[in-house]
This record gives C-alpha cells, structure tokens and sequence, in this order.
C-alpha cells in the first residue's frame, strides 16, 4: 500500500481527498501495469473524473511511463551471428574451465584410474592402458579423441560434489559432461 | 501476460518475449529437444530470445560492453544447465532467472571489487566504459538535426540515472514491465518474492521514478 504522501508528493500539494485517493493511486500504478481488474477500472475512472489531484498523479504517471521507453537499448544485431558469438563463447567459457580445473581433476582421475583398474581387473594393467592414463588426465589437450564412456565411468567413482565450485553451482560430474559435449561444438 | 490488459501508453504492440510465448512456448520445446540431445534447439532458443535478453541487459547496465558479455554469459548457463532444465515453469521466466541473478551477481560483485580499492593508491571507482566512451555522445549527423540530439541525450541520461538509482530488485522489476510486459506474477517468479512484494517494489519503484522524471517533466512541459 503507498501512502498519501508518497503518491502525491511530498510537498504536499495537490492535498488529496483522503482515502478514495490513496486507493487511487494504487489502482493507477495497477491500471498502468495491466494488472487491474475490470470492476477497479471503473471505480477508478469514475474517481478520476471528480478528483483533479488524481488525474493528474494519472496523467504524470502515464507520461512516466512512456519516457521510460526512451531508454536506449542496444543495437540490433544478426540472430545467426549472435548464435556463433554464443557457441565460441560457450568454447572459450569451457576452456577456461578446463584451465582450472585441470590441478585438481587431474589428481582426482590418477586416483579413480587406479580406483577403476582395482574394481574391474584382476590381472596387472597392461601398458596400452597405463599409457592411455595420461591422456585422460590431460584435459587440456584436445579432448575430441577421449573414451567418453572411460572418462564418465572414472568420475562415476569420484565425489561428485569434491571438486564442485559452490559460487557458481557446478558439479564436477555435469562439468565433465558439458567438457565431452563441448568437444561436438 | 494477462489477456485483455489495458495497454499501457507507448508500450511496444509486441516484445521479443511476448514473440517468445506464442505457439505454445516454443522455448519449453526447444529446450526439451536441446535436452534430448538436439543441438540446433540450442540455437534455437539463442536466435528467438538473444534480442530480449540483450535488451534487457542492455537498459540495465549502461556498459554496453558488459551488458553483451552478460546477456552471451546468460546463454552459456541455459547451455550448462540444460540437464537440470525442469519444465515446470514458462521458459522464458526461467530464462529471465538466470539473465537476472546474473545481473544482480555482477553488480554485487562489482560493488566488491569497489570496496576492495585501496584508499592510499588515490584510485578511485572507475567510471563506466559507456560513460566514458566519446562515441557514446557523438550524434549522428545524417539522422538527427543537432539539437534533437542534445534533447534526446539529456533525456537518455536523465531515464539512466533514473533507472541506474533504483534498487536492484525494483530496477528487475520496472524494466520487466516496461519493456517485456511481464505480469507481477511473472516478475514474483523470476525474482523469487510474492506478487504483494512485486506490487510493493513497482510502487515504490514508479514513486521514485516520479520524483526524478518529475525534474526533467517541469523543465520539458508536454507540447512545449
């Protein structure tokens, strides 16, 4: 509810009719906004038609509301090239993620490598395989040739919240994901 | 949007997320269809609602720079955060939550980053790339007779310190209404309050806008 004051001025001129105006100014700001109903509306018009303090709180309202439209915005730009500034930026977002994570999810796969090694083999890993380890650490290096199904099944045994970054909600699992899809783009 | 709201004056007949809501929420399809695995429906929802969200950023921060690293930072989370995309809700209120919370996480955060200046370096808060952009008040010759460019600068200046002197969550609140005919129960949504607390924020967002416009309206009568 605004008050008195607040609707007409803290001068105080244009003194109102007491409450009908309070009200008045209430249903304007509604009228403006499209969110008043149609029994208001009129109980408002009529109100307008006796009370000058009120048509004109209307009227300044309204002219308000229609300078505000003047308020620049930016300039139009084309829809297709707009996608491709998106789709590079969702890159480069991907790769600066990468970048500091790296440290971290490094260390974690050595761990879940050999985590994965000692859950599904029972014979020594053979040296294709220790030789592939690097690789899958390395996320920085182009990720287009990785084993996805290897990488999800590694991070599967990882914490999914370990290396998750709180300020902006991520988990580690879904960054994964987004980092072996970012590779379709 | 409510169906049969008077029209406000100088309201556009159509915004880009009103064009969004026809057909059924076309966002709801495409993003289901991103979710699915079809990557042209990401950009599909890039091509439909860039423009909005770029307006919206754009009258929201005077730095157009930052204003289009935003708006392309709000695509890159729809593009995250397709896998927890519930569609519970319009698409484009979820849409606008996101281009929302990131605007008010770049204000905070470059409120921070004022505070965090050393007094003794004798560097102060720096002063918007906009505002300190030349191009910004060159007019345009071809387009514009010289003292219409003067008036429509002063007026552009006057609605940015208007609407850049406005709490965050009413400055959300107007411009959703203002330019992308959001309903308050729209605005309750993406802002994550009670429509009472919108119409409490608008009123006392318009009551301030009053006060400020009301200087630049005694000096400017209409017919003038």
């Amino acid at each position: 509810m605004i008050t008195r004051n607040d609707a007409y001025g803290e001068a105080g001129q244009d003194r109102p009719n007491g409450p009908e105006c309070n009200q008045a100014a209430e249903w304007i700001g509604l009228s403006i906004d499209g969110e008043i109903d149609a029994a208001d509306a009129a109980a408002l018009a009529s109100h307008l038609e006796s009370c000058d303090a009120c048509r004109r709180l209307d009227a300044e309202q309204r002219e308000d509301w229609s300078l505000l439209g003047s308020l620049p915005e930016p300039p139009s730009v084309d829809a297709d090239s707009y996608v491709g500034a998106v789709r590079h930026e969702i890159r480069a977002a991907t790769r600066r993620r990468i970048a500091r994570l790296v440290p971290a999810a490094a260390a974690a796969a050595v761990i879940a490598v050999a985590a994965l090694f000692v859950g599904t083999r029972e014979t020594a890993p053979d040296a294709d395989f220790l030789q592939s380890v690097p690789v899958l650490v390395d996320l920085r290096s182009e990720t287009r040739d990785l084993d996805e199904e290897m990488i999800g099944r590694i991070f599967d045994r990882l914490d999914p919240t370990a290396e998750a970054e709180p300020e902006e909600g991520f988990e580690l699992e879904l960054f994964l994901e987004e980092e072996l899809e970012g590779t379709r783009l | 949007m409510t169906a049969g709201r008077e029209a406000a004056p100088g309201r556009e007949a159509e915004t880009p997320l009103k064009r969004g809501q026809r057909g059924g929420d076309p966002g709801k399809r495409w993003m289901l269809a991103f979710q699915a695995g079809d990557e042209r429906a990401f950009d599909e929802i890039v091509r439909h609602y860039h423009d909005g969200v770029r307006r919206f950023v754009g009258r929201y921060f005077s730095d157009p720079h930052r204003a289009e690293d935003i708006s392309q930072e709000a695509f890159v989370r729809v593009y995250r955060a397709r896998k927890r995309y519930r569609p519970t809700a319009k698409f484009h209120t979820w849409l606008y939550t996101i281009v929302t919370r990131l605007c008010l996480n770049e204000i905070r955060s470059r409120r921070r980053e004022r505070r965090a200046i050393p007094i003794q370096s004798g560097v102060g808060p720096q002063p918007d790339i906009a505002e300190a952009d030349p191009a910004r008040s060159i007019p345009d010759p071809r387009t514009e007779a010289p003292q219409a460019v003067i008036e429509r600068e002063e007026l552009e200046d006057v609605l940015r310190d208007a609407i850049d002197g406005l709490p965050d969550n009413q400055r959300i609140a107007i411009l959703l209404l203002r330019f992308h005919e959001a309903s308050y129960r729209e605005i309750a949504e993406v802002l994550g309050i009670s429509t009472m607390a919108v119409k409490s924020l608008v009123n006392r967002a318009r009551e301030a806008l009053r006060g400020k416009l009301g200087r630049y309206r005694a000096g400017h009568p209409r017919g003038a």
